[in-house]
């Protein structure tokens, strides 16, 4: 491609994609009303309040959590929750003295069917070589400074399995209904760089 | 105060709130055609996500900072895909290379009539 036409952005990948599009319509092979579809799907339907989902569940729930721990693809399709990327999940339980976290170190495997697509810097170069090399540093950008006494787990999200975090639940909630949890719940929880936060504390 | 300040030479990661999942209609529209083609069984997903790793490990990879906070990431997407498809010898590149010039010499219609919101080029920032 002419390196000439940098600098106007409708002539760099945008417009390729179009053509891209345009192709693959007269070979029949996408409509474009189906991709229109997928497109709502991951933009508004799909995303982290399926994890949140459920997380809350397995909080108030120890046989659904039981079945999370033992067969997690199962357990989450019982939700309603299954799909691409999501075929073979593996739940990850954080506790007092195991805190787990993921990451994807070749590019960017994540469970679509529970967390939605996922944000810029899990897709990000840093995050990705960091989460390995330097587990307490990134959480600690993150805001997360954990004692040392805690182990920290990395998973590395192969081609096959995806991870879901279940963060611990904190204090404070145990009046607290399945849904009014599942606001609690956040997507870097589930992921296992932040933890979730007591109702009285949230600060956002 | 939540950053650490300089890590002599360790990228920072892009933290960011509230961030859209596509920053562009094409980020969408690249990633709903590879997961479209997919569940139409036209390759596995590990065919896609082989070539995705390899365009993402690339040295020419380069990241172009400023373009939204989604530097590249969908620009190796795109690149897998096309190479994936020319490999399967459904879409050869340069099919797509004279589309695109096409494309770039005409205005193009089918933004109005052919599909849904969100689809339309972003005008502002």
């Amino acid at each position: 491609m002419s390196a000439e036409h940098h600098t106007a952005p409708e002539t760099g990948p945008a417009l390729r994609v179009k053509a891209l599009e345009a192709v693959l319509r007269e070979k029949g092979l996408v409509d474009s009303r189906a991709i229109d579809v997928l497109v709502e799907t991951y933009e508004t339907k799909i995303g982290p309040k399926n994890g949140a989902k459920v997380v809350a569940r397995a909080w108030v729930d120890p046989a659904y959590k039981a079945r999370l721990l033992e067969d997690a693809t199962a357990a989450i399709a019982e939700l309603g929750f299954s799909g691409v990327q999501g075929e073979d999940m593996v739940a990850l339980e954080n506790t007092p003295d195991t805190h787990n976290m993921v990451v994807c170190t070749l590019c960017s495997c994540y469970p679509w069917p529970t967390l939605g697509l996922p944000p810029v810097w899990y897709k990000s170069a840093p995050y990705r070589a960091r989460a390995v090399s330097d587990p307490r540093g990134v959480l600690r950008e993150f805001g997360l400074d954990l004692p040392d006494q805690v182990e920290i787990r990395v998973w590395d999200t192969s081609a096959e399995v995806r991870y879901l975090v279940i963060p611990e639940r904190p204090s404070g909630t145990e009046h607290m209904s399945e849904d009014e949890l599942v606001a609690l719940v956040t997507r870097d929880a589930m992921i296992g760089v932040a933890k979730v936060q007591p109702p009285a504390r949230k600060t956002r | 105060m939540s950053r650490i300040p300089d890590l002599q030479g360790v990228a920072r990661i892009p933290l960011r709130e509230g961030e859209p999942v596509f920053h562009a209609p094409w980020e969408a529209r690249a990633f709903a055609m590879a997961l479209r083609l997919f569940e139409q069984g036209h390759y596995t997903w590990q065919e896609f996500q082989d070539r995705l790793i390899v365009e993402i490990a690339s040295p020419s990879a380069s990241v172009e900072p400023g373009q939204g906070s989604s530097p590249g990431y969908y620009e190796h997407w795109l690149r897998a895909l096309e190479k994936l498809l020319s490999d399967k010898g459904l879409v050869m590149p340069d099919v797509v290379d004279v589309r695109t010039s096409e494309l770039a010499s005409t205005p193009a219609p089918y933004d109005d009539d052919e599909s849904g919101a969100g689809l339309s080029e972003p005008h502002s920032h």
